[in-house]
């Protein structure tokens, strides 16, 4: 069995990506070239004003994950994917038809991921080098950095202010854009989260900075290191070295646990996750469960073509939306929750889909995708190795080409694994529905309904 | 049972093959070199032409400072042999994973195009950790690539350390900064 998953994804993920490959190559490089571009307007735009080098620079984005999407909608068009997902999972829109109905819907989860896993911080700071190297480093020229510095340590009220007003805009333009069905909006809306990300990630730092400047000089910390002594001198009586303990315990989860835990395992995971919304499977809204009157934990259960007979009927048993206060209550609620909603719920819900594929299934997949991670690592090297050392210089001005000619080669097989991956997962899926289907029918004592579930 | 523990099996060498692949692990290409030959890096010549150690730093005709443990003065010559600067101002001893950064600031050497600068970079080391002393050069930048840096044994070994310690009793004069045009 273990053998089975890894041969199929590897394989298979080998077939996708050289059947496709002129397609998904053409795609890729499109998406990088977009990216570039944008990236030299909002360096140039920086001459004018670093605000409007920020603005600009939230194209950026949507370029590179455009490119991703599309090569992912090719590799599960290819696989056939969207005829594997079970008829009540699968969500019905024209997601298949139209690129730009298939962007908006999965753009805000795509650019979520980017965020969580530092992108979004890498190419803020491409933007930042790309300054320095326009003006120097000493130059009076503002550069982003420099006005972000400014409004974070000098106007924070206006910062966050200007984050409240970005926030709230993007809200109402969700809101319209699902009114009215615009498509155009729902890309206004990731290039308004684009810039927001941005803004928070390079300004916000610089508020950390200042809040932990202001923190060291705050007398509880000096109750807390006086706390911290007593009871090292307490330990100390049983000749236990507290503090060499806690150091230890800290560098290990900090060195090794947590690494693993995001590199390895989260990253694939989650990207599968996201995978699976540009395949079509069913989202639902954290705003929608709760507007229903039971805790999300208690309510998702039901939701999922995959859930136990007992969930589904339960699923199934709620009542009508609330009405008067209470509506207006969950309308609330559900502006609230919308902003999780849009980035990180989708890729939740499907993450916990992905997870019911089992431990072998899910060993083999982080085996696989983290084999293409380390491909792609040696490559880095094998190209430093023949380009040999060089300045900075030489390297601000090539190191895009280099990029290039490493991720091009990775980044495609990244996301044929990450289809591949989430067919096998369906398979498997079905696999345990045609079992589970057949095993009521030899047992009298489940009723003739729970049959009719399981083959649902 | 037998799949949680398959899959915990293949998460765990994923991590070590993460962890060995990394490039940020090899961020740098080395160039070795031997004490009294030219060694070429970034379009320059590096040498290393003496190496002298003491306890008692003496600078200027004065005494400055001393150590309980060694001072190593490193003598270093940088020419800009090729048509830029040559700039090597990231020096740092190494004995194993033992690493000495410059007593002083100008412990590395800049040279314009056409010209050669001679430096005695100063150490302070450990007298007890000094087999294979390697002195390492490469350029401080702040923005970041995969760089050159050269690497120039100085004679220190585990077999005459002991000899580097007894003549280390003593005054160590570094000499001053001095630049020329190439010969």
């Amino acid at each position: 069995m273990l053998w089975t998953d890894l041969r199929i994804l590897i394989v298979d993920t080998g077939r996708v990506w050289w059947r496709l490959l002129p397609l998904i190559m053409g795609v890729y490089l499109l998406g990088w070239l977009g990216s570039e571009l944008t990236l030299r307007v909002a360096v140039i735009a920086g001459d004018i004003s670093p605000w409007l080098a920020l603005v600009l620079f939230a194209f950026n984005f949507v370029c590179v994950l455009a490119a991703a999407i599309v090569i992912l909608s090719l590799a599960g068009r290819e696989l056939g994917i969207r005829g594997l997902l079970p008829a009540d999972e699968r969500e019905i829109d024209d997601r298949d038809t139209s690129l730009s109905r298939l962007l908006g819907i999965t753009l805000l989860p795509f650019l979520g991921m980017y965020a969580a896993f530092g992108q979004v911080a890498d190419a803020a700071n491409r933007l930042v080098t790309q300054q320095w190297i326009r003006y120097g480093f000493l130059s009076d020229q503002k550069t982003v950095l420099g006005a972000l510095y400014d409004l974070a340590t000098q106007h924070l009220a206006w910062l966050v202010a200007l984050l409240v007003g970005i926030y709230v805009l993007r809200r109402v333009l969700d809101f319209v854009a699902e009114r009215t069905g615009l498509r155009i909006l729902g890309l206004v809306v990731v290039l308004i989260e684009s810039f927001f990300m941005l803004l928070v990630i390079v300004g916000g730092i610089r508020v950390l900075q200042t809040f932990l400047v202001w923190l060291s000089n705050r007398a509880v910390l000096q109750w807390l290191a006086a706390i911290k002594n007593a009871l090292a001198d307490f330990f100390a009586i049983f000749k236990i070295d507290l503090p060499e303990i806690l150091t230890r315990t800290w560098a290990f989860i900090a060195d090794t646990i947590w690494p693993v835990l995001v590199d390895v395992v989260a990253q694939p995971m989650l990207w599968l996750a996201v995978a699976a919304l540009v395949f079509g499977s069913r989202v639902l809204s954290l705003a929608e469960l709760w507007r229903k009157g039971q805790p999300y934990a208690a309510r998702i259960p039901g939701a999922s073509a995959f859930a136990h007979y007992r969930e589904k009927r339960a699923f199934r048993r709620l009542g009508p939306p609330p009405k008067g206060v209470r509506l207006a209550a969950a309308r609330v609620q559900e502006a609230f929750f919308g902003d999780i909603d849009d980035k990180y719920l989708p890729t939740l819900h499907a993450l916990r889909l992905v997870l019911r594929a089992g431990p072998l299934f899910l060993g083999s997949y982080i085996f696989v995708y983290n084999l293409v991670i380390i491909a792609g690592n040696y490559l880095e090297i094998l190209i430093n190795w023949l380009v040999g050392g060089h300045e900075a210089q030489f390297w601000v001005r090539w190191e895009p080409v280099f990029a290039l000619a490493q991720d091009a080669l990775v980044e495609p097989v990244r996301l044929c694994l990450l289809a591949v991956a989430f067919r096998r997962c369906l398979e498997l899926f079905g696999q345990r529905s045609a079992a589970s289907a057949t095993i009521p029918a030899a047992h009298p004592a489940v009723p003739a309904m729970a049959t009719a579930e399981a083959r649902s | 049972m037998l799949g949680a523990l398959a899959a915990i099996t293949l998460v765990a060498v994923s991590a070590v093959g993460l962890r060995v692949s990394d490039p940020d692990e090899k961020k740098f290409e080395v160039i070795n070199g031997v004490i009294g030959k030219p060694v070429k890096v970034n379009d320059g010549e590096v040498t290393v032409t003496q190496v002298k150690v003491g306890t008692i730093l003496k600078q200027y005709g004065e005494i400055q400072d001393s150590t309980d443990g060694m001072f190593v003065a490193v003598s270093v010559t940088g020419a800009a042999v090729g048509p830029k600067r040559l700039e090597l101002n990231a020096a740092r001893l190494l004995s194993g994973d033992v690493r000495y950064e410059g007593y002083q600031l100008s412990a590395g050497v800049n040279s314009d195009p056409g010209f050669q600068t001679s430096v005695d970079g100063l150490f302070e080391v450990d007298p007890a950790q000094i087999d294979d002393l390697t002195l390492e050069m490469g350029s401080n930048e702040i923005l970041h690539g995969y760089q050159q840096r050269v690497r120039i044994k100085l004679g220190v070994t585990r077999a005459n350390a002991e000899e580097w310690r007894a003549v280390a009793e003593g005054v160590i004069e570094p000499a001053t900064m001095t630049t020329r045009a190439i010969p």
